[in-house]
């Protein structure tokens, strides 16, 4: 097929791309400085046409993205990237630098991200199902073929396949007749069964070619002559661009209101864009390819980029000498020529260097590797192309803050200390790290996770907080969704607590968004959520509901300081909550294993506010609800034995009174289950209390003497889970007791826990089930 | 004596078929000093098919790797194949040297004894004390053969030998000329001349060469085979080859017992059970791939001479034990943990073969 051939209809000619290929975009310079067209249409949504030349402004850096988002809820946002060697980016360069114009002409974005949408929602049921299989058998048919292609080829995958046959091709007009040549081909190959088997993505191809085709009649139209335009597009539109009709109208597409505005984007993301219709796997190093390329000295590439990897083996090394590299060059260049190409593909390179450089290991080179081939950078605009508010509100605050240099894929970490720097005279200066964990706090709250919060060892260091900054463009989309909460993160994150306020329903939930308000300092929502949560304490009937919103409160009030925040307001709220939680212990007492567990960690919470926060609480009617508890009969045994350890532990329990608990539990009348269960809740708080009351023991010892073979073993899965608690000294204490108790002497007992498990026993021990649930 | 009763042929002659086929066929360009085209080798070791010659795969593992290893032998650099024992390191080295030069008996084998002579070059001491330095006194080494013929020299086990005769090697390497100061000449290698070097990775590995040694070899790892079917696949070939040289009369295992070796094998190597639901403790040998062929050709041949003439469950756990445990008290315990808690949890078709294993303990 001649030049000629890729010509539309009405005599435009159309330069088929594949999206990021270095070749691509030096071909296409060359064949644009040839033609030296009037208008050059490059494929790229149509609403964006306003913000070309802040795509071109100096003073951006690359890569960089077009973020097209919807104006109604659920939110919603399609990307388009641009890098230093994208062909559609060097298109409208060359436009500006040549004085041309330059044209998006695909589907604006509000008719395509419906479209986009659509195609992208999964419903799993039933009648989607089956299409949705279609599309995943299509997607591995196409797949496969590009496996088959690259095999037939002589390379392992195809995009070493590619990047040998056509981002290599250095011949003049090579690059242009190859891709569009092997693009038709391709979608002649896979155009029947793209219709069968992807009937949407098939309808929604079409479409955009329409709408480009009649872009192109239109500029026709307004007065420019065909061969005074030029066409930029992925190569497999080309021939929908010939035979295809010019859209009519936008009548049965739906249509939602959008806006656009540019984003900085990673060397990182790109590379996982890659796939065959676009991206690619090694960023960095096709930016590397480009420059050759532009310099006209493409057989630098190799050595260029082998040197760099050097340098980057060397910082981690130490060492790595220039021979190996000259070595490791020639070696490269030998592969390619058992390839017969004309430049070692980078599996070439990276071969070579695995064997040369890094001696047969991978682990020695993978991390210089990263560096090379990927990079950390991240692109970079300024602030009249951040066009959305609330990007330039994260802006300011990343300078006031003095956190951009955080802005890097590369996790760093670092340490705040909340407290006023007394070192320093300006207040804002002071506080500068309470502010950036404020700011922190804020941003997750609004789903932005550029930090994380790192837990911390030590409990008492309530002023310490450590996180892991880690920047991606994910994190800027997300920020500009939260456009449709508020104009800055502040308001949006108030906004966020609004509705999660009118929407909580019970006292946990509204607890913990008290605790996100001081946290992120949004005073604007504190008298709200303090009348919700009083609103829902009154409602409230939920035990451990009540619990767990007292223990947060009670919190709240301890280190609520340390966040500049008015806690006095909470103090009321805490004494309610302790009351009602308190009143509805007994009946909350009642229930099964299960919840027991989760009970006793409240009762325990409790009894820790009524230690700390003493003078805010009603202590008798705790005392009196848990005594009644102690004493109960009808209760989960678990929480009997709990309570009379706490009442112990505040002296409310006598010796005398605890004897007579024991005699009846541990009693031939309850069922060992239920005794075995009080015994296990005596002992989960404090171990050493009971250790030295021997009468316990010998009342246990009794106790399990009467029991028949059955409800021991019932028994016994109970005692372990209470034993199993105890340090080893502690159960050697114990035996020691129980030993005495059975009238051995210390030395044999020492010899029978000691000798080893016969094999006959121990394959018993395998059979038996010990319910072990965690 | 006839080519029938030498025990084991050298590569060259063993495959002197395929190489012919492939050497009409060669229309590629030649490099000097080899005897076939670079993409000619390529095929003879991974196989494929030449008019109506089948070319037999030699290395079945990472195609990739024996393509840098032949464009290693192009810019004549050094080629150093590491990797565990029984991975074909040895193999692939023959031939290689059989396809590039058609001789792969230039061979030195690294050992604790092995001395700078052997790499350079020694005298005939009776001659020399009778005539003096001459040419016709001087014993050439193997490297020093290859040099002059501009063919492949190999060094097996390179990291055996000491230290001080490695590094003998490397102004070879560099210069690629010896110099002979008794008769006051150097010789130079001519073209096509290149050295294919073994180390084991088990040992003291290659961690002892010196720094500007290893820096003078392209350094290539091989595997052990990375998937089941793949070693599967090695072994049975290569254990109808050994059984077709050494006349086995007996039926060669079939698949369920290859896979059943191999099997326990891989589980043994990797440290856990093929699903990797279980942790398996490793034996301190190597179960490598060549010692499942070797064991399942002493089974064969266990069942020609005192057996039925097919394989038993009794054959391969004869020599099953013996290829685990290597040292009697740690392996012993690791092989009976194996038996009790893998296998024999295995179901009804693994039942024969624990049995057998079983019996052979007591």
């Amino acid at each position: 097929m001649s030049q000629s051939d890729w010509v539309s209809q009405e005599g435009v000619p159309l330069f088929g791309v594949r999206h990021f290929s270095p070749a691509g975009a030096r071909h296409l310079r060359r064949f644009l400085d040839e033609r030296k067209p009037k208008l050059v249409l490059v494929e790229g949504p149509q609403d964006a046409n306003p913000l070309l030349e802040l795509i071109c402004d100096e003073k951006v850096k690359l890569p960089v993205a077009l973020l097209a988002y919807s104006l109604e809820p659920p939110v919603t946002s399609i990307v388009f990237p641009f890098c230093e060697y994208s062909p559609e980016y060097q298109a409208i360069l060359w436009a500006k630098e040549h004085q041309r114009e330059a044209r998006f002409f695909d589907l604006s974005s509000s008719y395509h991200l419906p479209l986009y949408l659509q195609e992208h929602a999964f419903d799993l049921t039933n009648k989607e199902e089956e299409s949705l299989k279609k599309r995943i058998s299509f997607i591995s048919f196409q797949h496969n073929l590009y496996q088959e292609l690259a095999q037939a080829g002589g390379e392992e995958d195809f995009d070493t396949y590619w990047e040998r046959q056509f981002e290599h091709d250095l011949s003049d007009d090579g690059y242009h007749q190859l891709v569009n040549t092997f693009s038709n081909l391709l979608r002649q190959k896979t155009a029947e069964q793209n219709e069968q088997y992807d009937p949407f993505g098939y309808r929604v191809n079409e479409l955009r070619e329409a709408h480009m085709k009649k872009c192109i009649v239109e500029a026709i139209e307004s007065g420019i002559q065909p061969d005074q335009i030029v066409v930029v597009c992925g190569a497999y539109h080309v021939s929908g661009l010939i035979n295809n009709q010019p859209l009519k109208d936008f009548e049965d597409l739906s249509e939602i209101q959008t806006r656009m505005t540019l984003m900085p984007y990673s060397n990182f993301r790109l590379s996982s864009l890659s796939g065959y219709g676009a991206g690619n796997n090694a960023p960095q190093y096709y930016e590397l390819m480009y420059e050759c390329y532009s310099k006209n000295q493409p057989e630098e590439l190799p050595a260029l980029y082998l040197s760099k990897l050097n340098h980057a083996l060397r910082e981690k090394h130490g060492y790595s000498s220039t021979a190996s590299l000259i070595e490791c060059v020639r070696l490269a260049k030998a592969l390619q020529y058992l390839h017969e190409g004309q430049l070692p593909t980078l599996k070439d390179l990276h071969d070579a260097a695995l064997t040369i450089l890094a001696s047969g290991d991978p682990a020695t080179i993978s991390e210089a590797l990263v560096a090379v081939d990927f990079g950390t950078r991240i692109g970079a605009l300024p602030d009249k192309s951040l066009l959305t508010p609330i990007q330039l509100d994260m802006n300011r605050q990343l300078e006031e803050l003095n956190l951009k240099r955080f802005l890097s894929p590369v996790a760093e970490n670092l340490k705040l200390d909340l407290r006023e720097n007394l070192r320093v005279q300006n207040e804002k200066s002071a506080f500068l790290d309470l502010r950036r964990s404020t700011f922190f706090h804020r941003l997750r709250l609004c789903g932005i996770h550029f930090a994380t919060q790192v837990p911390l060892r030590q409990d008492g260091a309530s002023w310490a907080e450590s996180w892991n900054l880690v920047w991606s463009p994910e994190m800027e989309i997300v920020l500009v969704e939260n456009i449709l909460y508020g104009d800055t993160i502040q308001i949006a994150c108030e906004n966020r607590i609004r509705e999660s306020l009118d929407k909580a329903n019970n006292v946990v939930q509204l607890s913990e968004l008290i605790d996100a308000i001081m946290t992120c300092q949004l005073d604007g929502c504190y008298l709200q959520a303090l009348a919700r949560l009083q609103q829902l304490t009154a409602q409230s009937l939920s035990f451990t509901h009540l619990a767990a919103a007292a223990k947060k409160i009670a919190d709240l009030l301890e280190y609520g300081s340390l966040r500049h925040f008015d806690t006095k307001a909470l103090e009321p709220l805490l004494t309610q909550l302790f009351l009602k939680a308190a009143l509805y212990l007994y009946s909350g007492a009642a229930c099964d294993d299960k919840s027991a567990r989760e009970i006793c960690g409240n009762l325990g919470y409790l009894h820790q506010i009524t230690q700390g926060q003493s003078e805010l609480v009603d202590d008798e009617i705790w005392l009196n609800e848990i005594s009644r508890l102690a004493r109960a009969d009808d209760r989960n045994p678990l929480l009997s034995g709990f309570a009379v350890s706490l009442l112990m532990e505040r002296n409310r329990f006598s010796a005398n009174d605890l004897d007579i608990q024991i005699s009846r539990y541990l009693s031939a009348a309850n069922s060992s289950e239920s005794g075995a269960r009080w015994f296990e809740g005596l002992l989960l708080r404090n171990r050493l209390l009971f250790l030295s009351q021997l009468p316990l023991w010998h009342k246990l010892d009794d106790y399990l003497q009467t029991l028949d073979e059955e409800e021991f073993t019932k028994a016994l899965i109970c005692l372990r889970r209470a034993f199993s608690a105890f340090s080893a000294r502690e159960k050697d204490s114990i035996c020691d007791i129980l030993g005495e108790a059975w009238g051995f002497e210390n030395q044999s007992i020492a010899e029978l826990l000691q000798a080893d498990l016969q094999e006959d026993e121990l394959s018993k021990l395998n059979d038996f089930d010990f319910e072990d649930v965690r | 004596m006839s080519e029938k009763e030498i025990l084991r042929l050298p590569a060259e002659q063993l495959f002197s078929k395929e190489l012919e086929a492939l050497k009409k066929a060669d229309k590629d360009e030649v490099p000097a000093g080899w005897k076939l085209s670079p993409r000619a080798v390529l095929k003879f070791i991974i196989g494929g098919v030449e008019g109506d010659t089948p070319i037999t795969a030699k290395y079945i593992g990472n195609d990739r790797l024996v393509e840098i290893c032949i464009a290693t032998l192009l810019t004549d650099r050094a080629l150093l194949l590491i990797g565990e024992p029984g991975t074909a390191k040895s193999w692939l080295s023959e031939n290689l040297a059989a396809a590039i030069y058609g001789d792969s008996t230039q061979v030195v084998q690294g050992t604790a004894g092995t001395s700078e002579e052997q790499v350079r070059y020694s005298w005939n001491y009776a001659l020399l004390l009778a005539e003096g330095y001459s040419d016709q006194a001087m014993i050439k080494s193997p490297v020093m053969k290859a040099m002059e013929q501009g063919g492949i020299a190999r060094l097996e086990e390179i990291s055996r030998c000491q230290s001080e005769v490695q590094d003998a090697l490397i102004s070879i390497l560099s210069e690629k000329a010896i110099a002979i100061n008794e008769l006051g000449r150097q010789v130079f290698a001519r073209r096509g001349f290149s050295l294919i070097a073994t180390a084991n990775t088990r040992d003291k590995g290659v961690n002892e060469m010196s720094a500007a040694l290893k820096r003078r070899f392209n350094i290539v790892v091989l595997q052990p085979p990375a998937d089941l079917q793949t070693e599967m696949d090695i072994v049975s070939k290569r254990v109808s080859e050994i059984a077709t040289n050494y006349d086995i009369k007996a039926k060669p295992p079939t698949n369920n017992e290859i896979e059943k070796v191999v099997t326990v094998f891989r589980e043994l190597r990797n440290g856990q059970s093929l699903d990797g639901k279980q942790k398996i403790k490793s034996p301190s040998g190597v179960t490598s791939t060549a010692e499942a062929i070797s064991l399942l050709t002493s089974a064969m041949s266990l069942a020609s001479c005192f057996g039925q003439g097919s394989i038993q469950e009794k054959d391969i756990a004869a020599g099953l034990a013996g290829a685990i445990i290597k040292d009697e008290e740690r392996d012993r315990a690791v092989w009976l943990e194996y038996l009790e808690n893998i296998m024999k949890k295995r179901g009804l078709a693994w039942q024969p073969l624990y049995q057998s294993c079983k019996d052979l303990e007591r």
